[in-house]
């Protein structure tokens, strides 16, 4: 790291007449981050050109860059390690450095424009006074929890002295963003002001403080009393860590170590003394938590994400700005929603008044909340609603708008011949560049494209409901599908913020081809014997956000119950065996459509949407269809489900439905909300060990029949000791 | 003489080159009695709202806009430019000006008429232009004897508690009591119901003819017990919005609209307050008929608001009037309406009157009447507060 070069990182140093030497932070890429190399750099930079200097009476640290202080730590430095315990004398080193820095005795002011995240803001806490920008790109936090990790370069201990000990702990446990104002309320930074006044500003407070004009206390805001008791007192203390611990429980079913390990950085600094433990401690933690599959998991997650916001299709025709929403149901609503808010402008079209109407009440009830709850202001919501343009088949203009539609889609009821109507009239007026994406879920796309004039033009476009909420999109292009059509639909998909993976046109397409086999092990469980809170319970311990049963009355026992017959009709073979899907079917008889109605396998409350009981008659119910009991643990119903639905995973891989194991991983985490800390099916299987996987799976096969068999390519990965991600 | 013609009139304006003006289209939102569906609604919703639609309806780019203008009459403080916040709102580019006129229940028609100003002038090609008015929210206001300790508070409060308590003097506790928007006008100081009344019994218009025009059997509202007006031939308190979309003739030509009218006249007069102040729809009608050279009898759409029953009946009187002919100098009356085709789509008294959309809805009503109906030429004519009037000329457009 010695040849690394200061102006790579900095731009000159600049002194000025009153001997405020301001630093700009200026990296070779894009944004600002903290890396191994920068750190090296900064070293360099401040021996150089700060250290020794006696005139340097302050110090101001600001971006040279338009929209970004420093957006981080470079997670690459940190995957590249393969001993993870090496992380701990770098962390001190770049620890060592800030207290050098500090150890001058002259005020250091952070001027802030654009993300200050994790060690960013970290950099900025080791300052003496923060002034950040009101841009609206302006937000500092701590997400280093959302990486499995803790902030390691002091946060932990520097944070909750400024803001106190709930403030920060709120921070670092959920890892949220700050905004300007609410941060100048808080304590975190000492000034708001415009971006184009912000050096100037940092410039008079570092003159201020050097002169002692300008004096700060920690904390920054005199404690309530009520804030003093609850964390400057012992019971108040026992009793808020109680009820932080509850509210990890409540959010992590306790699967995630970080939060806890940051737990116990702060009740070290707590303890007062000697501050250099605390942090020694804190990068201890650290280290342990970067060798933890949880944090690799995670990492990876995020990896992914970061990767598939770019696609390989090249650019489309044309830039999509109208966006056309065909059905106003819950799908196409959400999708309209979504679209307005990124600023497309939405076609929203109807066959009816009632339908348009309800679908704009289903819109604007959304983005009230968001009003109410102050995460949307009032001229945002104007404008979102300003871009929904709601047309039904009495609208005396649909033709004149849809003929500015740039891209369609189609979210009408599920049948092929509605399906060709729609597009039959729609391709009369819509213009000849215009993308067709359907929004279907069982429809094989080449069928759909039969009825267009333009097959080239046509693609599947996947949302998950709820679409506002589901962060998933699948991508389904057919044979015919061009890649200027692909790249149109990636890149809505992208404004709209969904994370895409491109998938081939089979039936269930990736995740719904996953959910058949699960689907059908949920019922040959309960006709082992499994009870229905057994099932729920199993599969949240393992991870899921919800159990099975849950999950099937939230998407509605009638789609559920669709999925899973269309899927035993598809060409799944055996791995649709084993269960009896009519468990589901009968329900639908019954009118038990799930939480919708208020009663599927649970009846709801429809008062409280959180309380939910299993009534003695869906007990009897169930019964119904037990045929045996086999005494199941939780760790048979965990090992039933999963290899269920991994095994369909790889089957994916393996028949080139998805492209990668990373897109697989992806994939089934946010359709299907796969235990994240896992980071997929695939890196799942990767830590658990495929060869031990496909014994455990051979076992079950061999009690249960063949559909436990593991697919070929499982195989093969178990006997070459292969990994999906390396 | 030029009458009865599908060819555009040319009226002071001599260049050959003047712009015709157009009504494209133009939208109402429901008007509903004050506090009951629009009553969590602000002023600057209901126009936010009307303008959308206007935009939905027309398939017109917003883009493509040149102003807004909009009319409302009592104002909400915080969006006193109304036109700006509702246009913004609405998804109209920023960078298009707008702003608000007030002209009572005329206000609307003022930013219709004012749109086609501007575009003859050349200053535009493609206006907006509404009105909007809510009942639901008015500014109700602190006694001004409280105003003014408020205003002069933080000077006062700078002194300590003694200052603080020297806000206090000379305050009684009827001076806590809010004060609502007066209906009366400022300068007469009377209320409008009563300027009715007065003009009713000057143009001869009896109970029974009022309570025939609307159907009412309700005891009098204003001048009590032996008044004429009551709640049910009085126009009601109504929150509402409207939205015109006026252009040249050529641009909407290029855009390829069919426009329902031309606007080929318009005239906004002024009368004593006292002793006339709803009468202004006869002074304005006989303006618009004598620009024109047209005869009443050439209108065959006649779109009147309707503030009272007595107003309206009163302006007709007036209109069929030999001796008020001859009072004012005239040298014949201005004509008879044709009551069988004044407001039979409904009108203020039936439908509601939120004040500052009214011009627009007469404006929207008559040009789509004139295509149903076949018609050449509508009447428009409006009282205002403060003894203004408006009236003008529509001709149907030939597509």
């Amino acid at each position: 790291m010695d040849d690394v070069k200061v102006e790579d990182y900095f731009k000159p140093v600049e002194i000025t007449d009153s001997g405020v030497a301001i630093v700009r932070l200026d990296g070779p890429k894009p944004m600002n981050t903290i890396s191994f190399a920068m750190s090296a750099a900064a070293k360099k930079m401040w021996s150089e050109n700060i250290a020794d200097r006696s005139d340097v009476k302050a110090v101001v640290f600001i971006s040279a860059k338009k929209d970004n202080f420093i957006a981080g730590a470079d997670i690459q430095d940190i995957k590249n390690i393969e001993d993870k315990s090496q992380l701990i004398p770098v962390i001190e080193d770049g620890l060592n450095f800030f207290k050098a820095m500090k150890a001058k005795g002259v005020p250091m002011v952070s001027a802030i424009n654009g993300p200050a995240l994790g060690g960013g803001l970290e950099w900025a806490l080791w300052c003496d006074y923060r002034v950040a920008s009101d841009s609206a790109k302006t937000k500092m936090g701590l997400p280093e929890v959302k990486l499995g990790l803790l902030p390691g370069f002091g946060g932990t201990q520097n944070l909750f002295p400024l803001v106190g000990t709930q403030k920060a702990m709120d921070m670092m446990l959920t890892g949220k963003e700050v905004r300007p104002a609410q941060a100048k309320k808080m304590g975190l930074v000492d000034l708001v002001v415009s971006p184009h006044g912000l050096e100037h500003a940092a410039i008079k407070a570092a003159e201020g403080l050097a002169a002692g004009k300008i004096k700060v206390t920690v904390p920054r805001k005199k404690k309530s009393w009520m804030n003093w008791a609850i964390e400057d007192t012992p019971p108040g203390q026992s009793k808020m860590w109680e009820t932080i611990d509850k509210m990890i429980m409540k959010n992590t079913n306790g699967n995630y170590p970080a939060p806890y390990a940051i737990i116990e950085c702060v009740k070290e600094g707590l303890k007062g003394g000697d501050k250099d433990k605390a942090y020694k401690f804190e990068r201890e933690k650290f280290a342990e938590l970067a060798a933890t599959s949880e944090s690799a998991g995670l990492i990876g997650i995020f990896d992914g994400m970061t990767s598939l916001k770019k696609h390989s299709f090249g650019e489309p025709a044309r830039p999509t700005k109208n966006i056309a929403v065909l059905g106003a149901g819950l799908m196409g609503a959400g999708i309209a929603q979504i679209s307005a808010e990124k600023g497309y402008r939405v076609l929203l079209k109807d066959k009816t008044d009632e339908g348009i109407a309800n679908g704009e009440k289903y819109i604007n009830g959304n983005w009230d909340k968001k009003l109410k709850r102050k995460r949307m202001t009032m001229h945002k919501h104007n404008q979102n609603t300003a871009n929904i343009v709601p047309l039904s088949d009495n609208s005396p203009s649909w033709k004149q708008h849809l003929g500015q539609a740039d891209l369609v889609i189609e979210a009408v009821f599920e049948d092929i011949n509605l399906k060709h109507s729609v597009i039959k009239e729609m391709e009369e007026v819509l213009p000849e560049h215009c993308v067709f994406a359907t929004n279907t879920s069982a429809i094989p796309i080449e069928d759909i494209a039969k009825g267009s004039k333009r097959p080239d033009q046509l693609i599947g476009m996947h949302y998950f409901s709820p679409v506002p909420q589901m962060p998933l999109l699948e991508i389904i292009p057919h044979k015919g599908t061009s890649d200027q059509t692909i790249a149109a639909a990636y890149n809505v998909g992208v404004k709209q913020g969904k994370t895409c993976i491109t998938v081939k046109d089979v039936p269930g397409f990736y995740v719904n081809r996953c959910l058949g086999p699960f689907l059908v092990e949920v019922s040959a469980l309960a006709r082992d014997g499994a009870s229905l809170e057994l099932l729920d319970k199993s599969m949240t311990n393992f991870g899921m956000p919800v159990g099975p049963v849950t999950l099937a009355d939230e998407v509605g026992i009638d789609v559920s119950n669709k999925v899973a017959t269309f899927l035993s009709n598809a060409d799944l073979g055996v791995r649709m065996t084993g269960g009896d899907i009519s468990l589901m079917g009968d329900m639908v008889e019954k009118g038990w459509l799930g939480r919708k109605t208020n009663q599927g396998f649970y009846t709801y409350d429809p008062k409280n949407p959180k309380k939910k009981t299993i009534s003695a008659e869906v007990k009897e119910y169930a019964k119904q269809f037990q045929t045996r009991d086999l005494g199941l643990t939780e760790s048979d119903v965990q090992n039933r489900i999963v290899s269920r639905f991994i095994n369909e995973a790889v089957m994916c891989l393996q028949d080139s439905i998805i492209a990668d194991p990373v897109q697989g991983d992806i994939g089934l985490i946010f359709g299907t909300g796969f235990a994240p800390f896992t980071g997929g099916p695939f890196r799942y299987l990767d830590n658990y060990g495929i060869d031990k996987y496909v014994a455990m799976m051979n076992g079950l096969a061999e009690e249960h029949g063949p559909q436990f068999e593991p697919c070929q390519m499982l195989k093969d990965y178990a006997k070459a000791g292969k990994k999906f991600h390396n | 003489m030029l009458r009865s013609t599908a060819t555009p009139l040319s009226r002071a304006f001599s260049s050959a080159a003047k712009k015709n003006i157009v009504v494209v289209d133009g939208i109402r939102l429901p008007f509903a009695m004050q506090s009951t569906i629009y009553k969590d609604l602000l002023a600057v919703d209901l126009q936010r709202h009307a303008l959308k639609a206007l935009l939905t309806k027309t398939a017109l780019d917003p883009a493509l806009i040149d102003y807004v203008l909009c009319g409302t009459v009592i104002q909400e403080t915080k969006t006193s430019n109304i036109a700006r916040e509702a246009s913004m709102g609405a998804g109209i580019p920023l960078s298009v000006p707008s702003h608000t006129v007030t002209q009572a229940c005329i206000s609307s028609s003022v930013a219709i008429c004012t749109a086609a100003e501007k575009i003859l002038a050349g200053q535009a090609d493609i206006v907006v232009a509404g009105g909007v008015e809510t009942f639901s929210d008015v500014p109700i206001r602190f006694s001004r004897k409280v105003r003014q300790k408020l205003i002069g508070a933080p000077k006062a409060m700078k002194k300590g508690p003694a200052g603080a308590l020297s806000l206090l003097k000379g305050l009684t506790l009827k001076d806590l009591a809010p004060e609502a928007p007066a209906i009366a006008n400022y300068t007469t100081g009377e209320v409008m119901g009563v300027s009715s009344d007065r003009l009713s019994q000057k143009f001869g218009v009896s109970r029974e003819e009022m309570d025939h025009f609307t159907v009412n059997k309700l005891n009098p509202a204003f001048v009590k017990p032996y008044g004429t007006h009551t709640a049910a031939n009085s126009s009601f308190l109504t929150d509402g919005a409207s939205a015109s979309l006026i252009m040249s003739e050529e641009k909407a030509l290029e855009l390829g609209y069919k426009p329902m009218a031309y606007i080929r006249d318009w005239a906004f007069v002024a009368c004593d307050p006292f002793e006339e102040l709803l009468l202004g729809p006869t002074y304005g009608a006989k303006k618009c008929l004598d620009a024109m050279n047209l005869d009443m009898k050439d209108i065959g759409v006649f779109e009147i608001h309707e503030a009272f029953a007595g107003q309206v009946l009163s302006n007709l009187n007036a209109m069929n009037s030999d001796k008020f002919a001859e009072e004012k100098g005239w040298g014949k009356k201005v004509g008879e309406v044709d009551q069988t085709k004044m407001n039979t789509k409904g009108g203020s008294l039936s439908l509601g009157h939120p004040f500052g959309a009214t011009g627009s809805r007469l404006v929207t009503t008559a040009s789509r009447r004139l295509q149903q109906e076949e018609e050449r030429f509508a009447l428009l004519a409006a009282c205002a507060d403060g003894g203004l009037g408006h009236a003008a000329i529509l001709e149907r457009y030939d597509n």
